[in-house]
């Protein structure tokens, strides 16, 4: 399969490690990213380290939920606008 | 549809079962841009009423989350950003430096082990994010929370596809970076 692949070439990685991680590349693309960075030590440990840095901010970042009272006002707000209209 | 417009009963259900939904987000990122209950709430408010009062300008089974977050990003911008507890924004300067300093390190990477970060809290992640400069923690928000995709980040922020993948690497870089430093500043090395 490493045959298929081009050279490895670390600025592919620094290219498109985001586009993978942010799900912007096609899966077909995404896979070929994966087996050649599984080529090179650096790239395959900078792109765990991204994908986890990546998972860390979704998992600690606070999360707000809007107030039921701030729901029922805009209801109210929207019911009036249309009165008005 | 009646003379171009959407009649009430279809206003009212494109309302509910398409805008309604994004209100935690909606409220979430107001939260995070404002810093504070009241603005947020202001912010939401007034982004539902725009889109009710707008509602003609929206392509029903579309995007509502990427056009209710523009409504919301230009509500924050028109009225938040004139106040006098402006937020930092990121400067040319800022951009230019952080750029060069990001060039010459292309290749190398910021020392962000798991380990380090393993006894941060959720408290200590949000404070940094929400100390970064506004353009920044935006565009962070946008995709690592909300998950949207550059071309919906383009078209909510107004910026290119490029500025979206360029400033979302700085963002998260800075982010690293203060991260790091709290981490080791802290010893988050021990778990707590």
């Amino acid at each position: 399969m490493d045959q298929q692949l081009p050279k490895h070439d670390c600025r592919n990685f620094v290219e498109k490690v985001f586009l993978v991680l942010d799900g912007e590349l096609p899966e077909q693309e995404r896979n070929l990213f994966i087996k050649d960075i599984e080529r090179c030590k650096g790239c395959l440990e900078h792109y765990h380290i991204e994908k986890t840095f990546k998972e860390f901010l979704v998992a600690k970042i606070e999360r707000k939920e809007c107030t039921e009272k701030l729901k029922q006002d805009i209801l109210m707000q929207v019911k009036a606008e249309d009165k008005k209209s | 549809m009646e003379n171009g417009k959407l009649v009430k009963k279809t206003k009212d259900r494109v309302f509910k079962k398409e805008f309604l939904p994004h209100m935690d987000a909606l409220y979430n990122f107001a939260f995070h841009l404002t810093l504070n209950e009241d603005d947020a709430n202001d912010l939401v408010q007034e982004t539902f009423l725009k889109a009710y009062r707008f509602i003609d300008s929206y392509q029903q089974g579309t995007n509502a989350k990427a056009w209710l977050f523009k409504i919301l990003k230009n509500g924050f911008i028109n009225e938040y950003r004139r106040k006098t507890k402006q937020p930092a924004r990121v400067e040319f300067d800022d951009i230019v430096s952080f750029h060069d300093t990001d060039e010459e390190g292309r290749l190398e990477y910021l020392d962000l082990r798991q380990e380090l970060f393993q006894g941060m809290l959720g408290d200590e992640v949000t404070r940094a994010l929400n100390e970064l400069p506004v353009d920044f923690k935006t565009i962070i928000l946008l995709c690592d929370i909300e998950e949207f995709s550059y071309e919906e980040i383009a078209k909510i922020i107004d910026i290119p596809i490029g500025t979206v993948r360029s400033r979302l690497h700085r963002a998260r870089n800075i982010l690293k970076e203060k991260l790091r430093d709290y981490a080791q500043k802290e010893g988050f090395k021990e778990n707590r």
